[in-house]
């Protein structure tokens, strides 16, 4: 009975939740402070994406930008030359993005470590020069522009358009949910904990009978699908896409996101993705200072806080417990060990 | 036409066996790939022309550069990749990338990102081989290379300190028994690798020009050798990077050269999956 | 405790196995059995290819000759996790644990062959996923019950003491529901007490029906709980039979147990 009320105020909870962020909107007038949300909305699909193969199987990726280019050249290219709506080119590049992720992951994933992350960087600049130079599918260059927005929706009484930044955003907050419950479902079954089981040791992960490369393998696949879908997303909100949107770059901004936020954790995903947007996006007035802070703040977390953000609020809230703990036992010699969620490496 | 092409690949392979020595040398004795290598190139060409702007004659004018960039490989080391040892290694990696972020973007403050050329007493004169004409700095870059090849040879095997380099690679506490400090090894390595990649910016700089982001691509490329001569591997790294050079060159020739930066990556790609011990290398098995 | 005439057939027949590591024979042409319900031992001196020998059972490493068969069927050339399905677990020489997580945790992976990984289940959660995924769970509750880890669950499984995180690593083997138990030096590095109560547990675990292969040094734990023992010796096999006869074996005297004598 607790147990279920207990459930019922979580949902409440979320509902709540959830209604706050539909109303965001609202609350701001400026179109720009709306793009910078939207902008946040992709990268959090992209990092949920990516965090599922690096933060929760242990296979480093730094070519994942590609596939979220994949995702934006298809829906750019479906729409604009076969005239196909977003609700289309979605799963098109959902279905392109998983395959392709499936040969890659295939190919690459019997590499470990240092030699799979040069297997990825290989394919992600490959595909890239792919984007750069196919000029009679891609645009080259120039890229391709005029992608239309999603079809407005009607619902009788009133209609769902997409064309404004605002009217945009629930659409990315939906699929920002969406993706968030699948990769809770996900991690939260047999086939989540061999993944984890993977990353934390794979000999011993094999021996348990859990096929190592196959689960490897798929876990690629649906990670490269989320990048799909996010390309997607994007290609239909900025209505452009072009190269130098899904170079090397973009694959090392999303890894950084992963790890700055916290690896393997979906509140990490969304801290990771949200602050370093706000965070580059505040400094655009002076590119080359953004960038050099930038890099700086990333050399700075990796040193001083490698499990990133999530890994400072742990710490603090296992200090919490422990003191909270020692008050409890009062006289009683508590031995509480927190050296495994200390800031620092061991 | 050939005969070009080939030069031209020799001079091409020539910089990235340099660039590959000092991606092969870290990985040596830390097992990493330094993906600011790329940058410590940058760094070096800028430094030289700043000092030829300055009016110092061009033979000091690259060596600032090249001693410039032995520094910065030696400060990236000692200031956050020591503090790193036992990070795990995606955060060596991403640490990495920070630095190269943070010196492309501190060049592009300081020196602007249009492109310029880097002077060179030789660029204007030809040589006639064989009834070819070839430019001269390019005889001098080849020059120059088979130099430095020699003297890193001689290093290598012929001093104690290259010796103890060399020892780090099976067991970086190894040179604590030949009575030489780990850290100095590292610190050695890094300024070594590090300067022979700012000399490469450096002998580009006249033909390619020298820009804030010069050292993404011949990074990739220098890493690219590296991998194929087999990681650690100082003369695998030497031969694959002329062979890289060579066959891109060649490659050229044949597909459109917007593809031509995809010759590397489809070799790296080839070499880790069919021969991850490199060109040059025997499997070793790992022990379970 | 004559097991001998209940059950007399071969849970797993290793013939003429042999790998190489460069010039190092480190298992030479080895035959061997072992027999339903037993436990079973493999002694020898240090680098004498026990180990080796673990890993080339349970497909870790492929042997350059020779077969393995678990019953009656040929697993030389599977892959671990396939050798894992047909019912063979085992535990590691150097404790190789989850490092991010707690003992249940561990020991709920043992339950992949029970869960599966199916994905359409997973994402609908589906009445069947639920029933599977209770009944790991449920397992999980019995087998760190059985092994006596139940009041450490929660607890980071690396951070426990060397004897209990040997138990994880057998309660994580157990729950994968094996025939046949493969330990490599369960008890290396345990004070007397610990070895005592694992011996136990080992003793537990055999009358629940599990065949037992044993790496060990400790020949009073050898003698103590072991049906058969197989003596090697440079990867090459040098005299088996119970414990008795191997204790009168001179050739057993002379390279193995005058050594340990000598330790001891
Ligand atoms: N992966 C490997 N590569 C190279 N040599 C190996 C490998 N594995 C084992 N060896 C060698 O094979 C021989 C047998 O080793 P193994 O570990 O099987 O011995 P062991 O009987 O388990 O010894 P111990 O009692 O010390 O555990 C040793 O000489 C060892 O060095
Ligand atoms: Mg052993």
């Amino acid at each position: 009975m607790e147990h279920i009320r207990k459930l019922g105020y979580r949902r409440l909870g979320l509902l709540i939740g959830v209604i706050a962020l539909l109303m965001i909107p609202l609350g701001i007038t400026n179109p720009y402070f709306m793009y910078v949300i939207n902008l946040i909305l992709i990268y959090i699909l992209l990092v949920l994406g990516l965090d599922l193969i690096v933060g929760y199987t242990g296979q480093v990726s730094i070519g994942h930008g590609a596939f979220f280019g994949i995702g934006a050249y298809i829906a750019a290219i479906f729409s604009t030359k076969l005239g196909l709506s977003f609700w289309f080119t979605l799963p098109i590049a959902i279905l392109a993005t998983a395959i392709i992720g499936f040969i890659i992951g295939f190919i690459g994933l019997k590499l470990i470590e240092e030699y799979l992350v040069m297997a990825t960087l290989a394919f992600g600049t490959i595909i890239w020069l792919v984007f750069l130079n196919w000029t009679d599918v891609t645009g080259g260059p120039m890229g391709i522009a005029l992608i239309p927005s999603p079809p407005a929706m009607n619902f009788g009484i009133f209609q769902l358009s997409f064309t404004q930044y605002a009217d945009y955003y629930p659409l990315l907050l939906f699929f920002v949910i969406v993706a968030i419950i699948f990769t809770k479902l996900l991690i939260n079954s047999g086939f989540g904990r061999a993944c984890t089981a993977i990353r934390d040791d794979e000999l011993a992960a094999q021996s348990m009978g859990i096929p190592v490369f196959r689960t490897k393998v798929v876990m690629f696949t649906i990670s490269a699908a989320y990048c799909g879908a996010a390309g997607t997303l994007y290609a239909h909100f900025i209505h452009v896409v072009s190269p130098e949107t899904f170079n090397f770059t973009m694959s090392v901004t999303i890894l950084t996101m992963v790890m700055i936020g916290g690896q393997g954790s979906i509140i990490g995903a969304v801290l990771g993705a949200s602050l370093l947007t706000i965070f580059s996006e505040a400094l655009r007035a002076t590119p080359e200072l953004r960038m050099l802070i930038y890099g700086l703040l990333i050399v700075i977390m990796m040193m001083f806080f490698p499990r990133g953000i999530m890994g400072i609020i742990n710490y603090y809230r296992k200090q919490i417990e422990k003191r909270a703990l020692l008050k409890k036992m009062k006289g009683a010699k508590a031995t509480v060990d927190v050296k495994k969620e200390g800031l620092g490496y061991e | 036409m050939i005969v070009d092409q080939l030069i031209n690949g020799i001079v091409l392979g020539s910089v990235y066996a340099l660039m590959a020595i000092g991606y092969t040398m870290v990985w040596n004795v830390l097992r990493f790939i330094n993906f600011a290598h790329g940058e410590v190139y940058m760094g070096g060409a800028f430094v030289a022309l700043t000092t030829m702007y300055l009016g110092a004659p061009v033979w000091l004018a690259y060596s600032c550069g090249m001693l410039s960039g032995a520094l910065l490989g030696y400060l990236m080391e000692k200031l956050v990749y020591k503090k790193m040892r036992t990070a795990p290694k995606l955060n060596l990696l991403i640490a990495a990338i920070g630095i190269a972020i943070v010196l492309q973007n501190s060049a592009q403050l300081i020196w602007g990102a249009s492109p310029e050329r880097l002077a060179s007493p030789f660029l204007a004169n030809n040589v006639n081989i064989g009834g070819m004409m070839v430019n001269q700095h390019y005889i001098f870059i080849i020059i120059v290379t088979i130099i430095v090849m020699f003297l890193l040879e001689f290093f290598m095997n012929r001093t104690l300190m290259g010796k103890a380099v060399q020892a780090a690679s099976q067991n970086i506490q190894a040179t604590e028994l030949m009575g030489i400090n780990a850290n100095k090894v590292i610190s050695i390595t890094f300024a070594i690798g590090s300067g022979v990649g700012a000399l490469a910016g450096i002998l580009v700089g006249p033909v390619f020009l020298v820009f804030p982001t010069m050292g993404v691509f011949a990074g990739l490329k220098g890493f690219t050798a590296s991998v194929m001569g087999g990681m650690g591997n100082i003369p695998g790294a030497m031969v694959a990077g002329l062979m890289l050079g060579v066959l891109e060159s060649f490659a050229a020739g044949f597909i459109s050269s917007g593809y031509r930066d995809a010759v590397a990556m489809v070799i790296l790609l080839a070499i880790l999956l069919l021969r991850p011990q490199g060109i040059f290398g025997k499997v070793v098995a790992e022990k379970v | 405790m004559n097991k001998e005439n209940l059950t007399d057939t071969a849970i797993l027949t290793v013939a003429g196995l042999s790998k190489s590591f460069g010039g190092v024979k480190a298992v030479n042409d080895l035959s061997f059995s072992v027999k339903k319900n037993h436990i079973h031992a493999i002694i020898g001196p240090n680098g004498a290819g026990k180990s080796t020998l673990f890993n080339l059972i349970t497909g870790i490493i492929p042997p350059d000759q020779g077969e393995v068969r678990f019953s009656t069927t040929d697993i030389t050339s599977l892959s671990s996790d396939q050798i894992a399905k047909h019912g063979v677990s085992r535990t590691f020489q150097n404790i190789r644990l989850f490092p991010d997580m707690t003992v249940s945790e561990t020991v709920l992976i043992g339950t992949y062959l029970l869960t599966g990984a199916k994905l359409a289940p997973a994402l609908l959660r589906t009445k069947a996923f639920r029933e599977k995924e209770q009944a790991a769970k449920q397992r999980v509750e019995e087998i760190l019950k059985f092994v006596g880890l139940w009041d450490v669950r929660d607890e980071y499984a690396a951070q426990l003491s060397y004897g209990n995180q040997r138990r994880v690593e057998i309660a994580r083997a157990l729950a994968t529901q094996p025939q046949l138990l493969l330990l490599d030096e369960p008890t290396a590095g345990m004070n007397p007490k610990e070895t005592k109560e694992l011996m136990e547990l080992f003793t537990a675990v055999n009358n629940e029906g599990i065949t037992i292969l044993i790496i060990a040094h400790d020949m009073n734990l050898v003698n103590t709980l072991s049906d058969h023992i197989t003596v090697i010796n440079f990867g090459e096999k040098l005299v088996e039979g119970t414990a008795e006869v191997i204790q009168k074996h001179p050739a057993v005297i002379e390279a193995y147990m005058g050594k340990v004598k000598v330790d001891a």
